[in-house]
């Protein structure tokens, strides 16, 4: 069995929205798990409509780069009959999924105990801002805020500048984290025979990630700082401009023979043979000079040749990648990290596959399907999982509750 | 839903839950170092797999990292809780020899670049056909550089989101990664999510079709490139390529300085006439530049300036007390120490000092707490260099009939 048929067979109710909870079922769906998207054109997912071309909701690229592989299907959760479709797919699936502000999904009717009835070995993976307990369970936060309430916007940055302001990749580290706690829940099922709700913070994912810092400031009473790229004590390594605007690569170097490797690449035989420079400490109190000669060595060179010479000469060195060197990276297509898919409003376009589920080497594996347009599975999941009639659902639709 | 925690509260008295965990039975083991692989065997470890760490003679070189190193490495700490260390020179016989008693048994073994000194395709032939192997190295087993930077800053910065980082700053000023290891770790979590995928496809009724391992090469910048992917897929869709001055949407997390620190929030169309009423400034309601969310963003600047007249004079924790009730999401942009004393944190018992700490030292929980309000934690502090050494070659028992005393004095690190 490929990779890609790994979670074939689990079906999963997606009532999640924007960036956090459809990458989590994004994870799911690339791994071959049927991932129905519970959408409504009364209130439509944001990512369809304010990043949308000329406001059609299925032509949002930024929609499509996050949703492959899954169905949709309209249902208008605030109209009694759309209210029981959902439940009876909640009754033949194994997981749902959701992100909305704590409390919504229970005043819609929709809440783990209400649906535990009704399917007691369901799966519900709930993500918010601070988790559903405790004194911060109401506030709301994007991104941006719950990276400040754990530490990462603080720690992020250079030392004479602002905090950072994070975005759309911390909801997909939250993602990550979903996928992986509905694998927890589904693996608990198997021993227990009961559901499990699962209510993960993206507070804690953040400050999940950053655990490490957060031991060190524990064990040693420490303030920890953000500054840019330098880590204490090391001179020589971080951030270095090249040719041409916003060109940039990355250097680590760490030791003796690594500092011997990076004078002889960015010809400095001089700095070698300086002898207060001969040791760490020498190099950390003179780093200005140090980063004024590889910033002159490497402003000269365009960034793959920069990186080319250092690596040649035994410095560990990486471009600073943007869209465009990932994009023309042969050896992400290679790996089949970059997926053609054939969009059926947007046309031809490019994905990032799963990084766990990726086709092998070279293709020869399954390709990604894409993102669906609104509603474009409606009738037939409600055909396949409910059983419904063309009938049922030519009335159901009449009266407004698929929508 | 069950809010309550008390329980779990951070500090508590560590004990294994009595309920059972997902991965009880499950046996994994590790070789890897720093913060990648390893951090995927200790998600697996609090999901309660027996996590069996091989460690060469010196041990992980996470343990020699950090401001406190070597007598403590927060993240050796962070990625290696609650597992058994066993010390073993796989460069002798003797070593191998164990390596490959070891993953006979194994259900999951989790490797890194290190790994090339167990010439892995001859030991991965003892790996059961039942088990799942899962490599995460910097850029692939098949990488072609010769000499990459695999740190965790190089790594976030190779994978894209250095470029993005930080958001809104000008171009003359160079990319940063966070100060902290958050590339390598990414790729654990990802790498616990491939090794369950099998675990769980196991006992879905497929046996008969695991003759061989699965096996999942894992590469820490395909991680980065799929968090971003959102950003990095505009220029290849819409030829548009995002850098780090493009502020993704201006209402979304502007900075307020405060009287001890900075704060941030969201000023969506619907929060402005709140913020006027909380800050008594209706005069600013009327005010042609920000009489419009749109107007509102154009002049941001001038709008930041207003709430910091505001906010300059409070601190953090007034301004977030007075603006959270009135439903202007506003937060406190918390320093580590601060994190570490953050109340909704030890509500959820997310920190636990575990047993034998007997000090300051701490690990952070999942980042998920079940129904009960109870959370899978990991249920030991990292171990020392071969801590279990003498356990595990006990338990490996009669695999290891080839093993003399003698031999085995040879090959075993510290900890018999």
């Amino acid at each position: 069995m490929s990779h890609r048929g790994l979670l074939k067979g689990v079906r999963v109710v997606d009532f999640s929205w924007l960036m956090a909870g459809p990458s989590g079922t994004l994870l799911l769906a690339l791994a071959g798990a049927d991932v129905i998207r519970i959408e409504s054109t009364r209130s439509p997912d944001n990512y369809r409509k304010s990043f949308s071309k000329d406001g059609n909701p299925d032509c949002s690229p930024l929609f499509a780069t996050v949703n492959m592989a899954k169905r949709s299907v309209l249902i208008d959760l605030k109209h009694p009959a759309g209210l029981s479709v959902a439940e009876g797919l909640v009754e033949k699936a194994d997981l749902v999924v959701e992100n909305f502000t704590p409390g919504t999904l229970d005043k819609l009717g929709l809440g783990y105990t209400r649906i535990s009835e009704r399917n007691p070995r369901i799966v519900m993976v709930s993500a918010s801002a601070a988790g559903q307990s405790g004194p911060k369970s109401h506030f709301a936060g994007y991104a941006p805020h719950f990276a400040s309430l754990a530490g990462l916007a603080f720690l992020t940055g250079h030392p004479d500048g602002p905090p950072t302001r994070f975005s759309r990749s911390l909801d997909a580290r939250v993602g990550t984290y979903i996928a992986l706690a509905a694998l927890a829940g589904l693996l608990s099922v198997r021993q227990t025979g009961q559901g499990m709700y699962l209510d993960v913070s993206d507070q804690e994912v953040v400050a999940s990630l950053i655990g490490d810092v957060l031991a060190d400031a524990a064990a040693t009473g420490r303030e920890f700082v953000r500054n840019g790229n330098v880590e204490d004590g090391r001179a020589g390594a971080g951030c270095y401009p090249c040719k041409g605007m916003d060109q940039w690569i990355a250097i680590e170097q760490d030791n003796a023979t690594e500092w011997q490797a990076l004078c002889r690449a960015i010809g400095r035989p001089d700095l070698l043979a300086d002898p207060s420079l001969a040791s760490q400490e020498g190099r950390w109190a003179h780093r200005q000079q140090i980063e004024a000669a590889i910033g002159e060595w490497s402003r000269r060179l365009e960034k793959p040749d920069a990186v080319r010479l250092l690596q040649e000469a035994g410095v560990k060195a990486t471009v600073v990648a943007s869209g465009f060197d990932l994009f023309t990276d042969d050896d992400l297509h290679a790996r089949g990290m970059w997926q053609p898919i054939e969009h059926k409003a947007l046309g031809k376009m490019w994905v990032v596959d799963s990084p766990v589920t990726r086709s092998p080497r070279n293709g020869g594996g399954e390709g990604v399907a894409p993102a669906p347009l609104l509603g474009e599975h409606t009738d037939e999941v409600l055909r396949e999982v409910l059983s419904l009639s063309e009938e049922k659902i030519k009335a159901l639709r009449v009266e407004g509750a698929l929508r | 839903m069950n809010g309550a925690n008390s329980a779990t509260s951070a500090g508590a008295a560590d004990v294994r839950s009595p309920l059972p965990r997902p991965l009880d039975g499950v046996r994994v083991i590790e070789h890897a170092q720093n913060g990648a692989a390893p951090f995927a065997g200790r998600i697996l470890s609090d999901l309660g797999a027996d996590v069996i760490k091989v460690e060469p003679p010196g041990g992980d070189r996470a343990r020699r990292q950090g401001v406190a190193a070597p007598a403590f490495s927060g993240l050796f700490q962070h990625a290696n809780a609650g597992k058994r260390s066993i010390s073993i020179d796989c460069d002798t016989a003797g070593g191998r020899t164990v390596m490959a008693a070891l993953l006979e048994r194994a259900d999951c073994v989790l490797l890194d670049e290190t790994s090339a000194v167990l010439a892995v395709d001859e030991l991965i032939g003892r790996v059961p056909g039942r088990a799942v192997v899962v490599t995460i190295t910097p850029f692939g087993l098949d990488c072609r550089q010769p000499r990459p930077a695999t740190g965790a800053r190089a790594l976030f910065h190779a994978g894209g989101e250095g470029f993005l980082t930080p958001n809104g700053a000008p171009l003359t000023t160079p990319p940063v990664a966070p100060s902290a290891n958050v590339a390598w770790l990414d790729a654990g979590v990802a790498g616990a999510f491939a090794a369950m995928l099998v675990l769980f496809r196991r006992g879905h009724g497929d046996e008969g079709e695991f003759e061989a391992p699965y096996f999942f090469d894992l590469a820490m910048r395909d991680v980065q490139l799929s968090l971003s992917r959102q950003d990095i897929c505009t220029f290849a869709n819409e030829g548009h390529l995002e850098d780090r001055s493009t502020k993704h949407s201006a209402s979304l997390g502007p900075r307020l300085r405060c009287r001890d620190g900075d704060a941030t929030i969201h000023l969506a169309e619907r929060h402005w006439s709140g913020w006027c009423t909380l800050m008594d400034r209706d005069d600013l309601v009327a005010d042609p530049r920000f009489v419009t969310h749109e107007a509102r963003m154009a002049n941001l600047d001038a709008v930041v300036t207003e709430l910091e007249r505001w906010t300059m004079p409070r601190t953090r924790a007034e301004v977030q007390g007075l603006g959270q009730p009135r439903g202007l999401p506003v937060v406190a942009i918390l320093t580590p120490s601060e994190v570490l004393a953050d109340d909704q944190l030890a509500y959820r018992g997310f920190f636990r000092s575990p047993v034998g700490s007997g000090g300051p030292l701490l690990t952070a929980a999942l980042p998920f707490v079940r129904q009960d309000g109870q959370r899978w934690h990991p249920s030991n502090l990292a171990p020392p260099v071969g801590q279990h050494t003498g356990e595990v070659l006990a338990e490996l028992g009669q695999h290891l009939a080839g093993i003399t005393p003698a031999t085995t004095a040879g090959v075993v690190g510290s900890g018999l």
